[in-house]
C-alpha cells in the first residue's frame, strides 16, 4: 500500500470457498448480501453485517450462508442482482442466463434491521433459463428499474430481455453491431441506455425505438485493444471504460446522443485491466463529487480514484474541461500473485466505501476505505 | 479439407538440453513448484527450463512430430523475467490454421508446469503468420483461453498434443 | 475464393448471421514409415506461386525439381447443411455451386434441342423478387409509380429467353397456390388430430399445434441446428420453392417428353438460404441425379447477370402472354412473405362449420414483425376465440416464438415464422437500398412491400384468374397422386454437432 495515498485501505473480509478462479462479486442492492461466482459454477452468497459488539465496533463481519448449485454445466461468469434485490442471474459460459429467486422470498421483507433469520431459510430455485446465446455469455445487468434484462457473449451479440410477472421473459432485441466478442453489458443509471463492450475494442451504445427495435446509436473507439468493463457515473453523465490497452478511459456525454473520451488514464496499470466500478463513495465529499472509480486487473492492483466536476464555465466558452481525478488508494498484489478479475462497490447506505474483488486464486476479499477525516 | 502443411520442414533435435527439476514425464511439476514458492532465494528459472517443457509438446497437425521438430518452439525465443514468461512460437506457415491450437497447448502446459506467481504471454513471431495479431490477441486472453478448456472436444484436442510434453527432448517412440 | 458480387451483409441488425468461420481441418497421421526416418531429413516442403495456388515441392535433390499442385479445398452446401458449425446462411460459405455463373456455365454447355443430351432450362421467378426489381426500378427512374410486376415479369421473361436461352420461364405464385392449399390440408389434420387425441398425446407423426410455418429455410435450418424440439410443430408442407421443383420435374418435364434431369431447373429467390433449402437431399432424386431445384440465384445476383449481359429491366415491352401450362402472379390476400397466416383463416373462416358472419377476426400488433390474429365466433351472446394465429419476423420474434412454443404451446395455433425483419420482401438476397435511402433499410422495405402489392392491370378478374388456379391446382393434384401423397410434403431431422477438436473455433 502506498503510504502517501490520502485514503487508507483495510481488508475487512477474506471470503474462502470456491474451489476454482473466482470470476465476479456482486452486492445485493436492498439486503445484506454478497453474492460471487466462479469457474467452480457455484454461486456463493455471504450475509453480512456490523459489529456492534466488542472487540471491534463498527467492523462488518460475513458469514457464508448458502451455495447455489447452479447446474449451469461451465463457468458462472457474471452475476446481477435485480434492483429490487430478489432475483439473482447468473451468465455462464455454458451460454444461458439463470434467473434465480428464493423459495418463499415475498414473506421477509425485512429491509435493514437485523435480516439473520431471513437470509438462512429458502432454497434458491432456477425461475427461468433464457437460452439464445450461441457460445459463452459473459455479462449480465438489469436496468434501473429492473424492467430490462441485457447479456453478451463471445457470439457478438447483445441481447435485451423485457422482465414480465412469472419470471418470464421476452426477448426485445438482438443486436448483432460488434464484429468480435462481447465482454459486458451496463446499464445507464437512470435512462433505458445500454453499453457494451468488447474484444474488438469498440464500446456500443444502444436505446429503444419503441415501434421497431432496440438499434445501436454510438460507437466509441480509442481503445486500442480489447475493452474489458464499463462503468456509467453514478450521475449518469460520464462513462468510465477499461481495456487491455492497460488505459482507462472517461467519456461524457456531450449531447444527447453523443458520447466522446474526455479522459484518458494511463500508467496506473501493468497488465490488462480486467474491472472497473463507479460509486458514489461514503464520507467527505463536496458538492462536485462525482464518486470514486475502482479498477483492477492482471497486475494484482487496485486503484481507487476520486473524481471532481470539472469548474463550471460560461456556456460560451464552448468546451468544458475534463472532470478532475487523483488516486485515492491503492492496493497491490490483493490477490497475492494472482489476476483480479472484478471490482464492485457495495450500493447500500452507509457502506459506499466497501468493495468487494474476485481473484483468480478462488478468494472474494471485501476492502474499506477509508478517506483522510479533514480537509 | 487437407492439412494447413502437409509437408513441412522439419529440423534435427537439439540433444537434449538438461534434465532438471521434476521427474521424468511429469506433467505436474508439483516439486519445483515447492521449491521455488518457499524459498525467496530461489534459483531463477531460465529459457532453457522454459524450452525443456514445451519443446516436446506434439504439433497438432503432425502427431509424429514435436514443435521442436519442427523448429516452432526454441529456447532463444523465450524470455524469462523475475515473475514473467514470454514464449515466442514460429509457425510452420504462414497461414497455419493451427496456430492458436498450438499457442493453447503451450499455454496449458505452462499453467499446469510454472509457479502460479509467473504470468505467461505468448505470441507468434513478429511476420510469421497472416493473422498474427488475431492469434496473439487470442492467446493472451484468459477469457477466451478459460472458455476454451471448457470446450471438451478442444481440450482433448490440447491433451493430445501435451500426451508427449513430458519427454522433454526424449525422442517418441 | 470469391463470394458472389452481390454477397453482402446488410445493415440490418436482426439477421441471423453465420456465428463461426468455416474451417474443416483434417489431421494428418502420417505413415509410420515416415515417422522411422530421421527427423531433419524433410523431402517436400509447399510453395505458393503468384496465384496463390499450393505446391508440394521436393527439397531432397533439388537438381531434380519436381512439383505438385495441391487441390484447393472445397466445401459443399451440403457440407453446411450437415454442419452446425454456422447456424444458418448460406452467406458464410463459397457458394459456388449455385451461383449465377453456374447457371451462364450450365446455359454455354447446354446441347442443342435436337441433341438428347439437350436439357430444358427453366427459370422460376418469386414474386419478392419482382417486387425488388420493380422497386429499384421505380427508385432509379422519374415516373413514382412503380411498374406493375406482371409488366417487369414480361421484362424477365424477355430477357430470359432471348439473351440467356430459357426456353420456360414462370413466377412461383401457382407453385404458392398449391402449397397454401396443402398447409390448410395440413393444419386442418393437425387439428382433427390434436383434438381426438387429445392436448399433449400429439403422434409426432402428424405433427402438432401449434403449427409453425415452413417456407424460410432460414428458420428450418435454425431449428434443426439448435432447436430440435420446434421440429414437430413445424409443418411439413415444402415451401413454394420447392413445390414449384416438384411441378417443373414431375408434373411438366413428362409432358415435355423428359425426365426429370432432363430439365435444368434455376430459381430466382429473394434469400441466400433458399440455396441450402434446394441443396438437402430430400429434393433429390437418386435415381435420376437431379435436384427438383438445380440452382438457386438470388435478386442481387439476378441484377448483376442482368447487368453483365448489358440488359436493361427498364425499357418495357409488350405485355406477353401467359406461358402456357402455369397461370401468372396469382394474388394471395395476406402477406408479403406467402400468406399462410391468412390462407389458414381464409379456409376456417369459409368452412361450413363456422359461416363467415359467424367469425371475427380482430388483429394486434404488439410490436415490429409481430402481429397477433384472432378469430372469434359469437355464441350465445359473448365471443369465442376459435383461432389464435400470429406472424412473427425476425430473429428476435423469432426467438420469442421458440420460447413461448416449448413453454406453452396453446397460446397460438399457427404461427407465420421468419428469420428476416420485414419478412421475404426483406430477404437477404434481394436488392439493396438505392444510394438515396442508404442507411434507410426499414424505409426500403416499405418501397418493396408497396411494389408487392401495387394493383395489376390485368383483364381477367381475380375471381376468375382464382377459380382457373384452382381447377388447375385439382388437375396437378389428381395427376401427380402418388401413393405415398409425398409430392408436396417434406421431414425435418436434428442436426447433431459434429465437434471436431481441432476445428474448434475458441
Amino acid at each position: 500500500m502506498d503510504v502517501d495515498l490520502p485514503a487508507n485501505v483495510e481488508c475487512v473480509a477474506e471470503l474462502q470457498g470456491h474451489d476454482d478462479r473466482a470470476w465476479h462479486t456482486a452486492w445485493n442492492p436492498t439486503k445484506p448480501i454478497l453474492a460471487s461466482c466462479s469457474a467452480d459454477k457455484t454461486v456463493r452468497l455471504y450475509h453480512y453485517g456490523r459489529n456492534d459488539d466488542e472487540p471491534d465496533p463498527g467492523s462488518i463481519s460475513f458469514k457464508h450462508v448458502n451455495t447455489i448449485q447452479t447446474g449451469h454445466t461451465k463457468t458462472v461468469r457474471a452475476i446481477a442482482w435485480s434492483p429490487s434485490g430478489r432475483t439473482l442471474a447468473t451468465a455462464s459460459f455454458d451460454a444461458n442466463i439463470g434467473i434465480w429467486e428464493r423459495e418463499g422470498a415475498e414473506e421477509e421483507e425485512d429491509e435493514d434491521g437485523n435480516p439473520s433469520h431471513t437470509v438462512h431459510s429458502g432454497e434458491w430455485e432456477c425461475m427461468s433459463l433464457l437460452e439464445g446465446h450461441e457460445t459463452e455469455c459473459k455479462s449480465v445487468a438489469y436496468s434501473s428499474s429492473g424492467n430490462l434484462l441485457a447479456s453478451c457473449s463471445r457470439d457478438k451479440t447483445v441481447w435485451v430481455w423485457e422482465v414480465h410477472p412469472d419470471s418470464d421473459f421476452e426477448c426485445m432485441g438482438v443486436m448483432m453491431e460488434h464484429s468480435q466478442d462481447v465482454k459486458q453489458v451496463a446499464w445507464h443509471p437512470t435512462e433505458e441506455i445500454l453499453a457494451s463492450a468488447s474484444y474488438d475494442d469498440t464500446i456500443k451504445l444502444y436505446i429503444d425505438d419503441p415501434s421497431e427495435d432496440w438499434f445501436c446509436f454510438a460507437t466509441l473507439t480509442g481503445h486500442a485493444s480489447t475493452v474489458w468493463s464499463l462503468a456509467f457515473s453514478p450521475n449518469g453523465r460520464y462513462l468510465a471504460s477499461c481495456s487491455d490497452d492497460l488505459t482507462i478511459r472517461i467519456w461524457e456525454r456531450v449531447e444527447q446522443y453523443k458520447w466522446e473520451c474526455v479522459e484518458v488514464i494511463e500508467g496506473v496499470h501493468e497488465r490488462s485491466i480486467y474491472s472497473i466500478a463507479w460509486g458514489t463513495g461514503e464520507g467527505r465529499k463536496g458538492e462536485d463529487s462525482l464518486g470514486w472509480l475502482a479498477s483492477t486487473g492482471g497486475d494484482g492492483k487496485i486503484n481507487v480514484f476520486e473524481f471532481h466536476a470539472p469548474p463550471t464555465t460560461s456556456e460560451t466558452s464552448g468546451t468544458r474541461p475534463p472532470p478532475s481525478h487523483h488516486l485515492l488508494a491503492r492496493v497491490t498484489s490483493a490477490h497475492g500473485v494472482h489476476d483480479v478479475n472484478s471490482v464492485s462497490w457495495c450500493p447500500r447506505q452507509g457502506l459506499r466505501n466497501i468493495l468487494s474483488t474476485a481473484g483468480d486464486d478462488g478468494i472474494v476479499k471485501v476492502w474499506k476505505i477509508t478517506p483522510p477525516k479533514e480537509s | 479439407m487437407e492439412a494447413y502443411n502437409p509437408n513441412p520442414t522439419v529440423y534435427k533435435s537439439a540433444k537434449t538440453i538438461r534434465k532438471s527439476g521434476a521427474k521424468e514425464g511429469s506433467l505436474w511439476l508439483v516439486e519445483d513448484e515447492e521449491n521455488i514458492e518457499d524459498s525467496d532465494e530461489v534459483e531463477p528459472l531460465d529459457q532453457d527450463e522454459i524450452f525443456d517443457l514445451i519443446r516436446s509438446i506434439t504439433d497438432p497437425e503432425h502427431k509424429h512430430m514435436t514443435l521442436e521438430d519442427l523448429m516452432v518452439v526454441s529456447a532463444p525465443q523465450i524470455r524469462v523475467g523475475s515473475n514473467l514468461v514470454d514464449v515466442e512460437f514460429t509457425p510452420t506457415v504462414p497461414h497455419c490454421g493451427m496456430s492458436t491450437l498450438i499457442g493453447l497447448s503451450i499455454r496449458v502446459r505452462l499453467l499446469r508446469s510454472l509457479p502460479q506467481r509467473f504470468k505467461v504471454d505468448i505470441h507468434v513471431k513478429p511476420g510469421s503468420h497472416q493473422s498474427e495479431h488475431a492469434i496473439n490477441k487470442q492467446l493472451n486472453d484468459k477469457e477466451r483461453v478459460a472458455a476454451a478448456l471448457e470446450n471438451p472436444a478442444l481440450l482433448s484436442a490440447v491433451e493430445d498434443c501435451l500426451a508427449s510434453a513430458g519427454l522433454r527432448g526424449e525422442r517418441l517412440e | 475464393m470469391a463470394f458472389s458480387g452481390a454477397l453482402t451483409l446488410t445493415d440490418l441488425n436482426d439477421y441471423i448471421t453465420p456465428s463461426q468461420a468455416c474451417i474443416k481441418p483434417v489431421e494428418q497421421l502420417n505413415p509410420v514409415k515416415e515417422a522411422e526416418t530421421e527427423p531433419g531429413a524433410a523431402s517436400t516442403a509447399i510453395r505458393i506461386d503468384s496465384g496463390g495456388a499450393y505446391y508440394e515441392v521436393s527439397t531432397e535433390d533439388t537438381s531434380r525439381f519436381s512439383a505438385k499442385k495441391l487441390e484447393p479445398a472445397q466445401i459443399s452446401l451440403n457440407d453446411c447443411l450437415a454442419c452446425s458449425g454456422c447456424i444458418t446462411s448460406a452467406e458464410s460459405v463459397l457458394i459456388t455451386l449455385q451461383s449465377h455463373t453456374e447457371v451462364l456455365n450450365f446455359l454455354a454447355a447446354n446441347p442443342p434441342p435436337s441433341d438428347p443430351a439437350h436439357k430444358v432450362p427453366v427459370l422460376s421467378v418469386s414474386p419478392q423478387s419482382l417486387a425488388s426489381l420493380a422497386a429499384s426500378l421505380a427508385s432509379s427512374s422519374s415516373s413514382p409509380r412503380p411498374i406493375p410486376l406482371p409488366q417487369i415479369l414480361a421484362r424477365i421473361r424477355k430477357f430470359a429467353r432471348e439473351v440467356l436461352g430459357f426456353e420456360h420461364v414462370w413466377d412461383t405464385t401457382f407453385a404458392r397456390h398449391l402449397a397454401l392449399l396443402e398447409h390448410v390440408r395440413e393444419f386442418r389434420e393437425r387439428k382433427a388430430h390434436s383434438s381426438s387425441a387429445g392436448s399433449g398425446s400429439g403422434r409426432d407423426d402428424v405433427g402438432r399445434l401449434p403449427m409453425l410455418a415452413s417456407a424460410c429455410p432460414g428458420w428450418i435450418c435454425y431449428a434443426e441446428k439448435t432447436h430440435a424440439e420446434m421440429l414437430p410443430f413445424i409443418a411439413r408442407t415444402k415451401s413454394p420453392q420447392q413445390v414449384m421443383g416438384a411441378l417443373v420435374k414431375y408434373w411438366l418435364a413428362p409432358k415435355w417428353g423428359k425426365r426429370p434431369d432432363g430439365v435444368y431447373h434455376v430459381a430466382l429467390m429473394p434469400c441466400y438460404d433458399k440455396k441450402l433449402e434446394a441443396s438437402r437431399s430430400d429434393f433429390y432424386n437418386e435415381q435420376y441425379h437431379t435436384r427438383d431445384v438445380d440452382c438457386v440465384i438470388t435478386t442481387g445476383e439476378f441484377e448483376r447477370l442482368l447487368r453483365e449481359k448489358g440488359c436493361d429491366l427498364s425499357v418495357p415491352v409488350p405485355d406477353s402472354e401467359e406461358e402456357e401450362g402455369i397461370p401468372d402472379l396469382l394474388e394471395h390476400r395476406g402477406t408479403s412473405s406467402g400468406s399462410y397466416l391468412q390462407s389458414i383463416i381464409d379456409a376456417l373462416s369459409s368452412s361450413p362449420s363456422h359461416p363467415q358472419d359467424g367469425l371475427t377476426l380482430s388483429t394486434s400488433t404488439l410490436r415490429a414483425d409481430h402481429t397477433t390474429y384472432t378469430l372469434s365466433a359469437r355464441a350465445s351472446g359473448s365471443s369465442q376465440p376459435v383461432f389464435k394465429g400470429a406472424t412473427c419476423y425476425g430473429f428476435r420474434n423469432l426467438q420469442n416464438v421458440v420460447r413461448r412454443v416449448g413453454r406453452e404451446g396453446g397460446a397460438y395455433d399457427y404461427v407465420e415464422v421468419m428469420a428476416c425483419p420485414g419478412g421475404c420482401v426483406n430477404g437477404g438476397g434481394q436488392l439493396k437500398p438505392p444510394p438515396a435511402l442508404d442507411g434507410e433499410g426499414k424505409a426500403w422495405t416499405r418501397r418493396v412491400e408497396e411494389a408487392y402489392w401495387s394493383p395489376s392491370s390485368e383483364a381477367a378478374s381475380p375471381q376468375e384468374k382464382r377459380a382457373r388456379a384452382d381447377r388447375l391446382a385439382a388437375r396437378v393434384l389428381a395427376e401427380m397422386c402418388r401413393p405415398d401423397g409425398e409430392y408436396f410434403r417434406t421431414s425435418y431431422r436434428a442436426v447433431e454437432s459434429e465437434v471436431v477438436g481441432l476445428a474448434v473455433k475458441w
